[in-house]
């Protein structure tokens, strides 16, 4: 029979293309008895007798994945619905819990291949991670950030997508890659902070120490920061702009700092805002008159009213509001 | 589910226990799947989703002498997907392109057999950023197209199409830095005119 020639040829890897449309047209198109029926493998009887060892793995097999079954689940099996389909090829993942700060993102390949995990944060929350290699990350905010359990290969690669700070430790064989959903960030050893969120139309790399190279993953242009300097990346047309962080507002989740240089009284004003989740009242708010050089912690909101009271000149508020959305600041009422 | 199908194990209409049957069956089923399939992997592979079948739909099951047939039809279906799904699959296809166009250098070299082409190949993918390798798996290895797997992923089409035109690429590239003595050719169809989010 015609048929099961071209599937002795499939098993022995011999088929032509011409071949292999001809059997894909009847593999769908058959009667299932039919296939069936050239499928049976004509060989020695030896092939088709179970032994011990395989009945005993089938036992086990079968009673661990009955074990695992959820109740209540649909039925599926060797299904390519959602991380279903892994299976087939040993690659099993688990689904990130979304409020968690650390989530399983289990990755493996046929022999083995490194296991990954993922680090999650929401809100304001913030998540100091030790990576494999000594390296710290701080991943802030709606971030996350995955990385694999060893380093192993060339490079030292994670994903991102959020905003995060990281201090690498320096290994010139073995870089440092991060990937985000706009730019790979690629670096030696090196003290940096990036912005890189899937549905931000701008990503940004600013460099404190060290040297970064920056991709644009639109473009494939490629840019190498200086200490001091930000690339700002247009996550639509994938153009890179690099400019000295002379003006801008740098936050080094790091070190738990935010810098500022030379930014305007609004911008001081809205970052505090938006860092600590409240609204300083207007009689703060107008004393801040000038623009404003210096770094500010980003985790203490009484120190960095005590630096602007004395800054600005404004009696440091004792007073505060607390509700549940919002604290406000008051200056005290002469 | 329904009340019917709630059975610990043990199914009355039957008066058997899911164990029992185990016990008695497993030999054939096993069987069954080894003479279809050339791999003993394999064929436990489909005997476990039999069973495991079996235990979901236990409590449906009426008669004793239903229960090999159900089985065996299990298998039957199973194991014509598992070739439908590679003789499908545009993985394959690349695979027979590339043994068919080998040309042997001696007598002794031959083009590497279709498993350890496909576990390279998900190799170089596993390396690959999640969602392209994602995408790519979904695309070459299930042979859906763009606009399922960006419904299946929730992602816009056009991220789609990018992602995969950028993992193909990039596995292609990691392709060709295997060992000079293996030469792999991905076949980039045209049709791109298209991860666990992370």
């Amino acid at each position: 029979m015609q048929y099961e020639e071209l599937i002795d040829k499939y098993r022995r890897g011999t088929l032509t293309e011409a071949e292999l449309e001809i059997l894909r047209e009847w593999i769908n198109n058959a009667d299932a008895d039919e296939i069936i029926r050239a499928l049976e493998i004509k060989a020695t009887a030896d092939v088709t007798e179970p032994d011990g060892e395989s009945i005993e793995r089938l036992r086990s097999m079968v009673y661990s994945r009955i074990r695992q079954e959820q109740p209540d689940s649909e039925p599926e099996f060797g299904s390519s619905h959602g991380m279903g389909f892994w299976k087939k090829y040993a690659i099993a993942a688990t689904m990130l819990l979304p409020l968690l700060l650390v989530g399983m993102y289990m990755w493996l390949g046929r022999d083995a291949e490194p296991q990954y995990m993922t680090v999650t944060t929401s809100g304001n929350n913030r998540t100091r991670v030790l990576l494999p290699d000594g390296s710290v990350a701080v991943v802030k905010g709606e971030s996350s950030l995955e990385f694999p359990l060893t380093f192993s290969g060339n490079e030292r690669r994670v994903v991102l997508n959020g905003q995060v700070s990281f201090s690498i430790v320096k290994d010139p064989e073995h870089p440092f890659c991060v990937e985000s959903p706009y730019i790979d960030v690629r670096v030696l050893g090196t003290r940096f902070s990036m912005l890189a969120r899937r549905n931000l139309d701008y990503s940004e790399v600013f460099l404190d120490s060290g040297k970064v190279e920056v991709t644009s993953l639109l473009t494939k242009d490629t840019r190498v920061l200086t200490p001091g300097q930000t690339v700002t990346v247009d996550n639509v047309s994938g153009a890179m702009e690099v400019r000295p962080a002379t003006l801008s507002l740098t936050v080094d989740w790091f070190n738990d700092e935010m810098m500022y240089r030379r930014v305007s009284p609004d911008t001081l004003i809205r970052s505090i805002e938006s860092n600590y989740g409240i609204r300083l009242s207007a009689d703060v708010a107008s004393r801040i008159t000038s623009r404003f050089s210096g770094t500010l912690p980003s985790n203490d909101l009484a120190t960095t009213m005590e630096v602007l009271s004395s800054v600005y000149d404004f009696d440091m508020p004792y007073t505060y509001q607390d509700d549940s959305i919002t604290k406000r600041f008051c200056p005290r009422v002469h | 589910m329904q009340a019917s199908n709630q059975h610990n194990g043990y199914n009355h209409k039957l008066g058997q226990s899911f164990d029992e049957v185990f016990r008695l069956y497993n030999r054939q089923v096993l069987s069954y799947c080894m003479r279809h399939l050339s791999s003993v992997e394999d064929a436990e592979e489909i005997a476990q989703d039999v069973f495991v079948n079996l235990w979901k739909h236990f409590g449906e099951i009426k008669d004793r002498d239903r229960v090999l047939p159900y089985m065996l039809i299990t298998a039957r279906n199973l194991i014509i997907n598992a070739y439908r799904r590679r003789i499908d699959s545009e993985i394959y296809a690349d695979y027979v392109r590339y043994a068919s166009s080998f040309v042997a250098e001696d007598s002794t070299s031959r083009p590497i057999e279709y498993r350890e082409f496909e576990a390279m190949t998900i190799r170089a993918i596993a390396t690959l950023p999640p969602t392209q390798g994602h995408v790519i798996m979904l695309s070459r290895f299930e042979g859906l197209d763009n606009k399922e797997i960006a419904l299946r992923l929730n992602l816009s089409l056009q991220t789609v199409k990018n992602t995969l035109t950028q993992g193909l690429k990039e596995l292609k590239n990691k392709m060709r830095k295997l060992p000079p003595t293996i030469f792999i050719f991905i076949y980039i169809k045209h049709c791109f005119p298209f991860m666990f989010n992370e």
